[in-house]
């Protein structure tokens, strides 16, 4: 027997187990047996377990060349090196599933052992039952399980076997071997399968009840963690666009991209929205449907990355998997909306909005922006699919579209980024939101005046520009205040910054997040002054594209990792001779995808104006002439130092707390569970 | 002196930010290509390669769109109207390489739906704000709640005595307020 074999079995076992313990947990904690309880947590082990032992077999099988498996044979060859063959695991639907199913596996068993009675907390017993809630997120969890390892066991299976044993691959799309696919699919994955757990939790709560500050400290950690990943992933994402596919862009509102930006946008919202209900105990229904769409999006996104339904209705019908998917679909959101509304009634607000300049109320704005967006973006994508279903006509719904759409959303959302953290909970007075918002205003006003004089941009985008201002401008002053009012206390500049954020991780991570925020949408708007010419250039002639010079310099041949290409120099210069850099942009070509030639892009990012300069070799001569396609792309840097930013908020606004849970309006002692799962 | 200084210390900021943008952003380049070039790429961003996943004319390095580019070029060279361009390449290659969806007939529902449904979204917001904050004959201050509140089970006069202290309270509370 192979590992592939044994994998198979794993695979059926674990699918026997999550049914069985699924069934357990739920039983357990209806009619209190302990022992199934304990039996259902040990089942969430064994499952973690053999899903363990599925990988690693899978990945045996990549390193070991198994070509009689159908999945090794149709996304490895023998010409790949090693590291690539480990991203062939993702590379394909099968293994991009068992991924999923070992991620949620072994964040079940994360979330059980956060529990608290989980393993090693003090005065846990190695083997103590789970408490009600948890039982029934462990229960929802596994049903999730259940789903996965039925296609994994009996549909789609990663370890089908070829009729015949062949003697190489096929291999993987060498688009898909760069650098950046290490990272991102296995990051967008990780991101849609974590969704599973608010959701989860969410069930559990409107399932048994969860007191409302222990479930939000308990909610917000889990979402916060999906939330990154995702955000983390749409970004590598962007990034690998860019730095591979060489059409100058970094998001082309493809449908792939679309889905995975739409779970991270209503968890978004859902990030918001908790903070209304932890502090007003408003707004509860929103937040549990905003936790039940947010999966119900990410399994969407699984579904149509790895299916390519959304190319047409007839894709979508031939797909081995799209019948089971929609199936669960429709069965996640029918039941957990019914459970919604049989709760209804428990669901009553503490409290009440008191006015309309409020905190509150900001968050509302925030909530019906970023769910606008998202709903405008999924109708945008799935409208190719209603239109040929309804008409036979197929359309097209691109960049324009979106452009159009979200666009004015997006500044709208901006500016809200600005003015929302400056108004106070409850009611803000006009006067006072005034005079906070003068500081900020001119800022907004000196960018706006600066690019508009300057004939720069016009339009929405100088309003866009001006609300990035804005937003620096707000958040800048938050920091100010809050260090000033702790220099009051007789602390310096630097300390007071340090214990000021470290006191308020939440709020001042939070703002980082914005910043990041802001960097991006100046990357944005930034690329939109792309300059693009194509050239054709014999050895030593030159092009000037924007305030650039490039001259080539000559052709080199290279092999590399069982890729043969061509590499062409240039000389970049600026407009007044300083040279700047040697570009080195190469094509190439790989065994078995001799169709498809990869341009390897060379960018250069200039000092102190952070134009990128973004060459691909199109097309080699005869006589060492060469063609080039050369973007120059103004601030597309800042995106990637927004990327940097957005992550480094996420951690000081996620990491763990250790002190006392931070004053509330309500400053009840924190239950049991907020401390177990600060902790 | 302190403040004063703070104070200098932000303007030359805020001076710095903006010093810093603009000529970011107004960097003049030296050659912006022809405006026939820049109009044969504005309108092959509108459309949708034909052989390509979701790739504009414009982005795309396939042999099809090389030639759709020329073509436009040419036709546009000829100084025909960029709708007469686009009208007869829709002849040719269809409705759905118009990457922006037609604003016509049932396409027009791809449009309008986003913003009839954020429409809707404001308006339950705007209704459940209203109902909130207009209840007839609803407290509308914290003091004005502390006077209302029933404290069932309490005698008058213990009553008044905790109405006095949360109404002292809340006072401070909105002092201490930041």
């Amino acid at each position: 027997m192979t590992p592939a074999d044994g994998a198979t079995v794993a695979l059926l076992l674990a699918f026997a187990v999550a049914a069985y313990a699924a069934v357990a947990s739920l039983l357990g904690a209806r009619h209190q047996v302990p022992a199934l309880l304990v039996s259902a947590r040990n089942g969430a082990l064994v499952i973690a377990a053999l899903l363990t032992l599925a990988a690693l077999a899978l990945l045996h099988a990549l390193l070991t060349h198994d070509f009689s498996l159908r999945y090794v044979y149709e996304h490895s060859s023998r010409a790949m090196p090693a590291l690539a063959r480990v991203t062939s695991f993702w590379g394909g639907q099968q293994g991009s599933l068992l991924l999923w199913a070992w991620g949620l596996a072994l964040l079940t068993v994360l979330v059980l052992a956060r529990s608290p009675l989980g393993w090693g907390r003090r005065g846990a017993a190695p083997f103590a039952p789970l408490t009600a809630q948890y039982a029934h997120a462990l229960a929802v969890l596994l049903g999730v399980q259940v789903f996965f390892l039925f296609i994994l066991g009996f549909v789609s299976s990663p370890f089908e076997r070829l009729p015949l044993t062949v003697p190489d691959g096929r291999g993987l799309n060498p688009l898909l071997m760069d650098p950046g696919m290490r990272l991102h699919p296995p990051l967008l994955l990780t991101g849609y399968m974590s969704f599973s757990v608010p959701f989860a939790l969410s069930i559990a709560a409107l399932a048994v009840g969860w007191p409302a500050r222990a479930w939000l400290a308990t909610v917000r950690g889990w979402m916060l963690l999906a939330w990154t990943i995702q955000g983390c992933g749409l970004l590598a994402g962007a990034w690998w666009a860019y730095h591979v596919l060489g059409w100058g862009g970094y998001w082309g509102w493809d449908p792939v991209e679309n889905v995975a930006l739409l779970p991270w946008l209503t968890a978004t919202a859902f990030l918001h929205t908790i903070m209304v209900q932890e502090r007003r105990g408003m707004l509860q229904v929103w937040t549990h449907a905003l936790a039940i769409a947010t999966f119900a999006l990410a399994i969407f996104g699984t579904f149509v990355v790895r299916s390519g339904v959304l190319t047409s209705v007839h894709s979508f019908a031939q797909s081995p998997i799209g019948p089971y998917f929609f199936a669960f679909l429709g069965l996640v959101l029918i039941g957990s909306t019914a459970l919604l509304l049989h709760r209804l009634p428990r669901l009553r607000s503490e409290g009440r909005f008191d006015a309309l300049l409020s905190r509150e109320t900001s968050f509302l704005l925030n909530n019906l922006l970023l769910v606008g967006i998202a709903a405008a973006t999924f109708w945008g994508t799935v409208f190719p699919l209603v239109s040929e279903a309804v008409r036979g006509v197929k359309v097209a719904v691109g960049a324009p579209f979106y452009q159009q759409v979200n666009g004015p959303l997006g500044v709208a959302l901006l500016m809200l980024m600005g003015a929302g953290p400056l108004l106070a909970w409850r009611y803000t007075s006009l006067q006072r939101l005034l005079r906070l918002l003068a500081a900020p205003l001119a800022m907004a006003v000196a960018v706006g005046l600066a690019l508009g004089l300057l004939g720069r941009e016009r339009g929405l985008a100088l309003l866009a520009a001006s609300a990035c201002g804005f937003v620096v401008g707000a958040v800048a002053l938050e920091y100010y205040r809050g260090v000033r009012a702790r220099q009051r206390g007789g602390q310096g500049p630097l300390p007071a910054l340090t214990t000021l954020v470290a006191r308020n991780r939440r709020r001042y991570g939070g703002y980082l997040v914005h910043l990041a925020m802001v960097l991006i949408a100046v990357g944005v708007l930034g690329s939109t002054h792309q300059v693009e010419r194509t050239v054709t250039l014999g050895p030593g002639e030159a092009a000037e594209v924007g305030a650039y010079t490039l001259r080539h310099l000559g052709l080199a041949g290279f092999t590399v990792d069982g890729a043969q290409g061509v590499l062409a120099r240039l000389a970049l210069t600026d407009t007044s001779g300083q040279p700047l850099a040697v570009l080195e942009p190469d094509r190439r070509v790989y065994a078995n995808w001799e169709q498809q030639p990869i341009s390897g892009i060379a960018i250069h990012t200039t000092l102190p104006w952070l134009d990128d300069v973004y060459v691909v070799l199109v097309e080699v001569g005869e006589t060492g002439r060469a063609t080039f396609h050369i973007f120059v792309n103004p601030l597309v840097v800042c995106l990637w130092a927004g990327a940097w930013l957005f992550l480094l908020g996420t951690l000081v606004a996620a990491w763990p707390e250790t002190h006392a849970a931070p004053q509330g309006v309500r400053a009840a002692p924190p239950p049991r569970e907020v401390v177990a799962s600060e902790a | 002196m302190k403040r004063r200084l703070v104070r200098v210390g932000a303007t030359y900021l805020v001076l710095l930010a903006v010093g810093w943008l603009a000529p970011a952003a107004g960097v003049v380049h030296a050659q912006e290509p022809g405006p026939l070039q820049q109009e044969v790429r504005e309108i092959a961003r509108t459309l949708k390669c034909p052989v390509c996943e979701n790739q504009s004319v414009a982005d795309s390095p396939s042999q099809l769109a090389q030639e759709m580019r020329a073509y436009i070029e040419r036709r546009l060279a000829a100084g025909e109207s960029r709708q007469a361009i686009v009208r007869d390449l829709v002849e040719r290659y269809g409705e759905g390489i118009l990457l922006e969806p037609p604003r016509e007939g049932f396409t027009l529902l791809v449009w309008w739906l986003p913003w009839l449904s954020l429409a809707l979204g404001a308006a339950i917001v705007v209704l459940t704000l209203r109902r909130a904050i207009v209840q007839p004959g609803a407290p509308e201050t914290p003091a004005a709640a502390v006077h209302d509140a029933t404290l069932p089970g309490l005698a008058p006069e213990e009553a008044a005595h905790y109405r006095a202290r949360l109404a002292e309270e809340l006072r401070q509370g909105e002092r201490g307020a930041p």
